[in-house]
């Protein structure tokens, strides 16, 4: 599959790895990758996920969001909002990353990709970014967060919130248990 | 639409499904799902919000999704739309005052983009109670057969008793994997 750009476009973005550009009917330019890129691009997503800032910026949502979570079977309705804007925040996070990281990164082409190959989405990446993407996984992850602060302890110093994460990685799709 | 969610829509692990239970207050959709869930129906109270189960059901991961069905509530059913397979439609069948109100808002559910793909089983919920009205009754009075958009089918059922669930889900869970699955 091919990824359209409108030609119209000042903005018109430049690969280095552009393949071929056909004109098709409609006028628009059609531009095609080479496939080695899309494997760079997940080798950065896996960087962007596993570095400091990104735990941060994890770490300040709960820290923002924390006491209005229950540990109840009902979900309250914002927690969906809540949810949003966070899968909104990561998807922005990472764009921008990939953005500093990759010369004329394209999140189309990326898209397009990612589409092509959906039956060869395998792997830890992968199951990071689904597990992001999860509601029942991010409810937990929030509760977790907020038990550890209702035990008094001092999670600044010493929680760190990846482990928190990897946590709930490792316990997708089976128990989820809290850190004691 | 964003890189995550189109990742979401992609995952088909195999054999899974979402579905969105939704209908009126007092249909009994929490009921209903407690009730498929082999759960206790004593302290069912008003869903003010959401709830969530997953269950397996013949060899299928259902994910299913019940949404409070207050006035005040359905303005937030759109935040649920997203891929979802299936559509449970649940009909308080004693309730003749509001059917009125019961079809326009499954028809304005019926427009909704995100949800053009998905098979819409109708429960008329409630067959135990004296005055309920039958299946047959309710399709004519909501103008079910009008529906040409989507795969529908209308079930009597009594989340309290249990009755006439399963073959209500059996056709629903066929239906869905008809489309999806086979496709692949």
């Amino acid at each position: 599959m091919n990824t359209k750009i409108n030609s119209n476009k000042s903005s018109l973005p430049h690969f280095s790895n552009i393949v071929n550009q056909l004109d098709n009917s409609d006028g628009d330019i059609i531009i095609r990758r080479e496939p080695s890129t899309f494997d760079t691009v997940i080798g950065c997503i896996e960087d962007i996920l596993i570095d400091d800032n990104f735990s941060n910026m994890q770490k300040n949502f709960l820290e923002k969001y924390w006491q209005t979570f229950e540990n109840s079977e009902e979900n309250k309705l914002c927690y969906m909002d809540i949810f949003q804007e966070y899968t909104n925040m990561i998807e922005i996070f990472i764009e921008n990353e990939l953005n500093k990281k990759i010369p004329n990164f394209f999140m189309q082409s990326f898209i397009q990709e990612l589409i092509e190959r959906k039956n060869d989405l395998d792997g830890e990446v992968f199951e990071m970014l689904f597990t992001l993407t999860d509601f029942i996984a991010f409810k937990q992850m929030v509760l977790d967060y907020k038990a550890v602060d209702e035990r008094g302890a001092n999670r600044r110093s010493t929680l760190r919130i990846e482990h928190l994460f990897c946590k709930i990685l490792k316990s997708w799709s089976s128990e989820y248990t809290t850190i004691s | 639409m964003g890189f995550l969610t189109i990742l979401k829509k992609m995952r088909q692990k195999e054999k899974e499904m979402r579905i969105l239970m939704l209908g009126l207050d007092n249909a009994g959709k929490t009921t209903l799902l407690r009730r498929f869930n082999g759960e206790e129906i004593d302290t069912v109270a008003p869903t003010l919000g959401f709830n969530i189960k997953t269950l397996d059901y013949k060899g299928f991961k259902l994910n299913m999704w019940d949404v409070g069905g207050q006035k005040s509530l359905r303005s937030y059913w759109r935040n649920y739309f997203e891929s979802t397979d299936g559509l449970i439609w649940v009909v308080d069948s004693a309730d003749k005052r509001r059917l009125a109100d019961c079809k326009k808002e499954l028809f304005s559910l019926l427009q909704e983009e995100r949800l053009a793909g998905a098979t819409l089983l109708v429960f008329t919920n409630k067959q135990d109670l004296p005055g309920a009205l039958s299946a047959e009754e309710i399709r004519d009075l909501l103008e079910l057969p009008k529906i040409k958009t989507h795969h529908w089918q209308i079930f009597n059922c009594s989340a309290v008793t249990g009755d006439n669930l399963l073959p209500g889900m059996d056709w629903l869970v066929t239906d869905i994997s008809a489309r999806i699955f086979t496709l692949d």
